[in-house]
């Protein structure tokens, strides 16, 4: 059976309100005519009932409202939004907001009363009614003056805020699990509303500077840190630092891990690795200014500017006045620049790594320029004219491969180039770099050419000598 | 020079003529023994390929090289030891660690 349309019900109550002047009817009141009682008839005394009902929630369309008006229903509801209004502005007066705890009883609009009328459950309802274009202008106009939003995302940002909120005076921060689902705020429920993707949105939009001011510094107040990066930036200073108050300095190998700062914990973090780093980027002044922020505020700042290398220059210049030299060894650690001692710092390991940032163009020329004026010594190894003069001969780019042919003895190149060229093999691949054989094992070698390294040269020295005076190269 | 008792006859020749003095008189030689016996331990089975043509590696602390190591291991796979038989330069990896 087809229920009957609203207009239906509205014009047998218009008959009823006609004949009686009213629609006080009792709730069970069925008819057909409007008017009399009918057991067969509609239940026109239901109806009435619940549009009294809809008109007191503010959840009835706007329309039929006017149109009960005139059957004086609805009429109250003009009064108890007066009454609501007045109590939500005394609330605006008291707190200059309108950010009301859930199931806001009061009498007098800013105390708390059990015995009061439920204002949080009134505005929401006018919120509704805003969605459904049933809401009094006046009255919109009248909430909107006392900072009512009645954008519906923006009170489900504050929905989700609050609970993000609580979550935060529970537990002290917003690390939120991504699945993390809650209906309290505390407590995980899978029915509840994901505030870990929420958070994680937060960031997101952060990110992409879709956040307005006032969500940026509400999100900040209950500790949301919009940088992941800079959360464990934090936490790994924070790590440090009770490295440091343990042992009274940051010295530690790389490959220190750890769980709680100072025990060395294979399945720990690795804050040697980390420690380390931030030495190599305070010394080439690499550290964001947020980084040198968190440091400072643990007071380890200035520990990572003495571990780099304002402090080891003047110990080199101390070990060049005693030795004349800068030809560390590498364990070498000292406190003075002369004596060796355990528990200074490890002068050999930075003579060492300076050679390494030479090699790869990371120092400045002031650098530079005061370590060779210590004598430093930058090649480990020998650089061979004669590999050179060969290169120019076969055009084969020396700048390209240098750091090969510098691992190369002048026998070792000849042997495998006259090998290649003997055997129509080309000596350089498509791209400059030599063949693989140039770099490849003894065994590896003798697995693909049938000699090892050692056999090749023999082989082919004989033949060297009279490349040699070939190429008319300097003899050894 | 303690190298003549890590190395062939061919081998420390081979290292002669390619470091500078300076360099392999600084050599550390327990130093040195640590990382031999790592590469031995990881299974490489050309090390004196590797202290002719990387001898700065065994210079250098034995925490970088065995870190260096494991990268390389993920990078390259099970069959790393034998690739890097294959191209040596591979090691290049190791010399980058701080």
């Amino acid at each position: 059976m087809v229920k009957p349309s609203w207009t239906f019900y509205y014009n047998l109550a218009v008959k009823y309100f006609d004949y009686y002047g009213d629609l006080n009817m009792d709730s069970n009141f069925k008819t057909i005519d409007g008017i009399n009682y009918n057991e067969e008839g509609i239940d026109l005394g239901v109806w009435v009932t619940a549009q009294i009902k809809l008109c007191q929630k503010g959840s009835i369309y706007k329309r039929r409202l006017e149109l009960l008006k005139k059957l004086n229903v609805g009429h109250e509801v003009d009064l108890m939004d007066e009454k609501y209004l007045e109590l939500a502005q005394n609330y605006f007066a008291h707190y200059h907001n309108l950010n009301l705890p859930r199931a806001f009883k009061t009498k007098n609009g800013y105390d708390y009363d059990e015995d009061g009328v439920d204002l949080s459950e009134w505005l929401t309802s006018q919120i509704k009614a805003s969605k459904k274009g049933a809401l009094n202008p006046t009255l919109k106009e009248a909430l909107k003056a006392i900072g009512m939003s009645f954008d519906f995302n923006e009170l489900k940002w504050n929905k989700q805020y609050e609970l993000a909120k609580t979550y935060y005076e529970f537990h002290h921060n917003l690390e939120v699990d991504r699945a993390f689902k809650t209906k309290n705020g505390i407590d995980f429920d899978e029915n509840g509303i994901s505030l870990g993707r929420w958070i994680c949105t937060q960031r997101f939009n952060y990110q992409r500077n879709l956040l307005s001011e006032d969500k940026i510094k509400k999100l900040q107040a209950i500790g949301m840190i919009f940088s992941l990066a800079q959360n464990h930036y934090e936490k790994m200073t924070k790590l440090a630092e009770t490295y440091f108050a343990h042992y009274g300095n940051l010295k530690m190998k790389v490959a220190f891990k750890t769980k709680n700062g100072y025990d060395y914990d294979e399945h720990g973090i690795g804050l040697g690795e980390w420690v380390n780093t931030q030495k190599i980027r305070c010394r080439k002044d690499l550290l964001k200014d947020d980084e040198k922020q968190i440091l400072a505020q643990h007071d380890l700042l200035e520990t990572f500017i003495d571990l780099s290398e304002k402090n080891m220059l003047n110990v080199a210049k101390l070990y060049f006045a005693a030795h004349g030299n800068l030809s560390v060894p590498h364990s070498f650690k000292t406190l003075n620049g002369v004596d060796e001692n355990d528990s200074g710092l490890e002068l050999g390991k930075w003579v060492y790594n300076q050679k390494r940032y030479y090699a790869k163009g990371l120092l400045s020329s002031d650098e530079v320029l005061q370590l060779e004026s210590l004598g430093i010594i930058w090649n480990t190894k020998k650089v061979d004219v004669n590999i050179i003069s060969v290169c120019e001969n076969y055009n084969i780019n020396y700048e390209l491969n240098r750091e090969t042919l510098l691992r190369l003895s002048y026998s070792e190149f000849v042997s495998k180039l006259l090998y290649l060229q003997a055997t129509g093999n080309a000596i350089i691949k498509p791209d400059g770099s030599l063949n693989d054989i140039f770099m490849m094992s003894s065994d590896c070698l003798k697995e693909k050419i049938g000699y090892t390294t050692a056999e090749l040269i023999s082989f082919m020295t004989k033949y060297i000598e009279r490349f040699k005076k070939l190429l008319r190269t300097e003899s050894d | 020079m303690f190298l003549e008792k890590y190395t062939s006859e061919f081998g420390y020749q081979q290292i002669l003529s390619i470091y500078e003095e300076d360099f392999l008189t600084i050599l550390d030689e327990n130093n040195f023994k640590l990382i031999y016996n790592l590469f031995k331990e990881q299974g490489f089975y050309y090390i004196e390929d590797i202290i002719i043509k990387y001898l700065e590696i065994f210079n250098m602390d034995y925490n970088l090289v065995k870190q260096g190591l494991k990268k390389l291991h993920l990078l390259l796979g099970e069959n790393y030891v034998l690739l890097i038989s294959h191209k040596l330069d591979y090691l290049n990896l190791i010399l980058d660690e701080f």
